[in-house]
């Protein structure tokens, strides 16, 4: 039987319909200008109810420049919500499970940003089916953790081509309200397709997908998980096979969207972020040691428009290099991340 | 029609009529929110400054009164600032924090007033997420006062200079709370 992941609202008479979440992520790095762009279309709440929203989030940082985009907020109503697709007036996002593509769109002039962009899976999902705890609900995901990009963006009267971009989708659903105990940990981390450092141009293109899911304070974490894909090897670490550490403080975060709830927030506007993170995954068989350092963060506040609650995810844009051995296979690279620290 | 395309089509919204406006939506969508901010604002009088818009605001005890303000009306505080600082930060380009000591926002009274002032605009903040016609308020605002957007560039600085003096000891009480931006070398 094929599967297709699609977006998956409640169903009718679900008792946790209000809890409802659901997100499509496309994340973009631009190996040729070092920028790193996200782009999410997501629903928050129960399909019925007219408090629910649709948020769409087009945020591309900019080295030397800054977090260039911002975020639009709608009701369902306004929102165009297909099988696997949302669209509103400025960021739309849409699976096409037939081409195995990602079609994103972002026209926001007031911030100067137009994207457009298609990205081709080529490497196999991620998939977890199963509702791990998060505070006191639950969060699956499905991702592919590297496609190739197709396409453009301009950013103020810059136009960039993106095809030396990589990109990584996911897709994660569940039942939780923002602001609960909850908190989680995740990032992706791309080498580009071709690598000018000689080292890791032996190696094949890497792509590594970390997570984690913790509480609010970051004290009590689940089994943190470690996908690796290098050229066609795929290996997954998880729970004791890896040691995360963390190094220093960023310095500023430097974008809060939306601005009223920032404003609301300012003692959030200088949460301690991790200014390097430092993932060992050692399973006996395999082993390698990534190193992130991150150079920016955006904060996301997400108010809860059903239950009063607010979460606070922080993007971290920056750079990673990593060596180890997979198998007969040794892998080097270096490239540009996401690091999201979510409490 | 939509609420939104009805927006689109209707006279622009004066500075008075937005603050109506929200104190409305607040009232039908969270009645306790209000109450709550009817008990922080008690009987005083605020005067707000927008462009070239100044109203006094204040609570009797049926409702809100929205008043164009004139030079005989006293008031207990004042907050003054512009579109283009508003847009700013609702678009996240410039914090609270920086708008103040940068001199875009200012808020003048009593501490006690004005103390007063921030808790019940944080009050409609606060209620925001959970309301929708306070969002499309909000992007109304930012439809109709589009043209004096600044422009669109995340500015990481933080404020270098305070309207103030500060003495050495502040200094190292707040180094000691690790309370100092990190740029705080600068801070003269």
């Amino acid at each position: 039987m094929m599967f297709f992941d699609d977006l998956r609202p409640p169903p009718p008479f679900d008792p946790q319909a209000a809890a409802y979440k659901d997100w499509l992520h496309l994340k973009l790095l631009d190996h040729a200008s070092g920028s790193v762009g996200l782009i999410n279309v997501s629903l928050h709440g129960a399909p019925d109810d007219p408090r629910s929203r649709a948020v769409g989030t087009a945020l591309i940082h900019v080295p030397d420049v800054g977090w260039i985009g911002n975020l639009e907020i709608r009701g369902f109503a306004e929102a165009a919500i297909g099988p696997a697709s949302i669209g509103l007036e400025q960021v739309a996002l849409a699976v096409d499970h037939s081409s195995r593509s990602l079609l994103a769109s972002v026209r926001d002039p007031d911030d100067q940003l137009l994207v457009r962009v298609t990205a081709e899976m080529i490497a196999p999902p991620i998939s977890v089916e199963q509702q791990v705890p998060l505070g006191h609900g639950w969060i699956s995901w499905y991702a592919v953790p590297r496609l190739t990009v197709k396409g453009e963006w301009t950013i103020g009267s810059e136009r960039s081509d993106l095809s030396a971009a990589s990109a990584y989708h996911d897709h994660n659903w569940g039942r939780w309200y923002w602001g609960d105990d909850l908190g989680w940990e995740w990032a992706c981390f791309h080498t580009p397709m071709t690598s000018p450092d000689d080292r890791a141009a032996a190696s094949p293109p890497i792509a590594v997908v970390f997570s984690l899911t913790t509480d609010r304070a970051h004290h009590h974490i689940g089994r943190p998980t470690v996908n690796i894909l290098a050229g066609q090897q795929r290996r997954t670490f998880r729970g004791a096979a890896i040691r995360l550490d963390y190094d220093g403080t960023l310095d500023a975060i430097e974008r809060r969207l939306p601005g009223a709830l920032a404003a609301l927030h300012q003692d959030h506007a200088q949460v301690r972020l991790p200014k390097r993170l430092i993932v060992h995954a050692d399973d006996g068989l395999d082993c390698v040691t990534l190193e992130f350092t991150g150079r920016s963060a955006a904060q996301l506040i997400t108010g809860d428009p059903i239950v009063h609650g607010y979460s606070f995810i922080h993007e971290i844009a920056g750079e990673f290099t990593c060596a180890g051995r997979l198998g007969d296979m040794e892998v080097a690279g270096s490239g540009l991340g996401v690091f999201e620290y979510v409490c | 029609m939509s609420a939104d395309e009805s927006a689109n089509t209707a006279p622009v919204l004066k500075l008075g009529e937005y603050i109506a406006a929200l104190i409305d939506a607040l009232s039908d969508a969270n009645p306790a929110a209000l109450s709550r901010m009817r008990r922080v604002v008690g009987e005083r009088r605020a005067r707000i400054i927008l462009d070239d818009e100044a109203v006094d605001v204040f609570f009797d005890a049926a409702s809100l009164h929205v008043q164009t303000a004139t030079n005989e009306t006293e008031v207990n505080g004042v907050g003054e600032t512009d579109s283009a600082t508003v847009l700013a930060m609702l678009d996240g380009y410039l914090e609270v924090e920086a708008a103040i000591l940068n001199g875009r926002l200012r808020v003048f009274g009593a501490p006690e007033d004005t103390t007063r002032m921030f808790a019940a605009i944080e009050i409609l903040l606060d209620a925001s997420p959970r309301t929708p016609t306070l969002q499309m308020l909000a992007a109304r605002f930012r439809r109709e006062r589009r043209e004096q957007r600044g422009r669109p560039v995340s500015d990481p600085r933080r404020v270098t200079w305070y309207p103030f003096g500060s003495r050495a000891s502040e200094y190292e009480l707040l180094a000691q709370l690790d309370l100092l931006p990190s740029d705080s070398g600068s801070i003269a």
